[in-house]
């Protein structure tokens, strides 16, 4: 849905503590900001968690905010951050998960989440656009955040990089490999086709 | 496509099998978040802004007993402990057996040499 008003006016209402303007950009964004969290974290749950921690964030340092950027530059650089922080420590979890589980502070039960199917994904007969998606998880962690601004955000190029905090050749590089690695993926393998 | 083909990235490549998959990735509804997204937003806010946020009540058991797994823990590391010094120390020695005495205190001993006056032997 697009902002009503103009970002920059929008950035001064906000650093003002106008509770609308806080509203107009949850609204706003809170479909893009969703959906670059869902693609990395692949949990509709732990996406509208760190969603509301992007938003947290905004309206705490908005303050500290000084335009250098565009909003929604800010938006996804925060989004990605938190996405590849939670899906840090979600890994580091399942990897003590046994003795967390035995040890942890609150007696808590760790689970394995079951194999997420994105929800593009889930129609019948749509095989192969769940392991376009699965190839896409499996990218490293740069190449990933470019891929789904790429493809799934349609950002171009520069947006990018501004979210990256890198250079358009270097995102044309991380595109690059990251179209490679996923076409490997992609191929059926020789071992299989008789 | 041919496997070989260059590939320069969407905007400059051929046509293939990827970019199909990404266009109908593209063509399914968005996700998107539940209703009341900024409900849940602001109500996040408003518990992180109150400052007399409900404490847990402190428990009256002790640390360990409410800790099981590492009082077992601990158990088993004070039992092994214990089993390894027993092991280690409740074997029955062998006799001592008459170790042969260094060959310069066997050479002071035959001539009854005065042991302070002989030189030690250079090592």
């Amino acid at each position: 849905m697009p902002v009503p008003v103009p970002d920059t006016e929008l950035i001064i209402q906000l650093q003002q503590g106008s509770e609308a303007a806080f509203r107009a950009l949850v609204e706003g964004y809170q479909g893009r900001v969703y959906r670059v969290v869902l693609a990395l974290l692949r949990s509709p749950e732990e996406a509208e968690d760190v969603a509301q921690e992007v938003f947290i964030e905004v309206y705490q340092t908005i303050a500290r905010f000084r335009g250098e950027a565009a909003l929604s530059t800010w938006l996804y650089r925060l989004a990605v951050s938190h996405a590849l922080k939670n899906r840090q420590r979600a890994r580091t979890k399942k990897r003590f998960a046994l003795l967390t589980s035995l040890l942890g502070a609150r007696n808590e039960v760790l689970h394995h989440p079951p194999d997420f199917q994105h929800p593009l994904a889930q129609l019948e007969g749509q095989e192969e656009l769940q392991r376009l998606v699965e190839a896409i998880a499996r990218l490293p962690d740069q190449q990933q955040v470019a891929f789904t601004l790429r493809h799934e955000q349609e950002l171009s190029y520069q947006e990018i990089a501004d979210v990256l905090q890198t250079t358009v050749p270097a995102v044309e590089s991380l595109l690059f490999r990251a179209r490679q690695t996923l076409r490997k993926h992609l191929q059926p393998h020789p071992s299989y086709v008789r | 496509m041919s496997a070989n083909a260059p590939d320069f990235g969407p905007d400059f490549g051929p046509d293939d099998e990827l970019d199909a998959l990404l266009r109908q990735l593209r063509a399914q509804p968005a996700p998107a978040p539940r209703p009341f997204f900024y409900a849940r937003v602001r109500a996040r806010l408003d518990a992180l802004e109150t400052p007399n946020a409900p404490q847990p009540a402190p428990a009256a058991l002790p640390w360990l007993l409410r800790r099981p797994a590492y009082a077992l823990m601990l158990g088993i590391l004070v039992l092994g402990l214990n089993i390894g010094a027993a092991v280690r120390y409740g074997r029955p020695r062998p006799a001592a057996s008459v170790v042969a005495a260094p060959r310069h205190d066997a050479f002071v001993t035959e001539y009854q040499l005065d042991p302070f006056t002989v030189p030690l032997p250079l090592e």
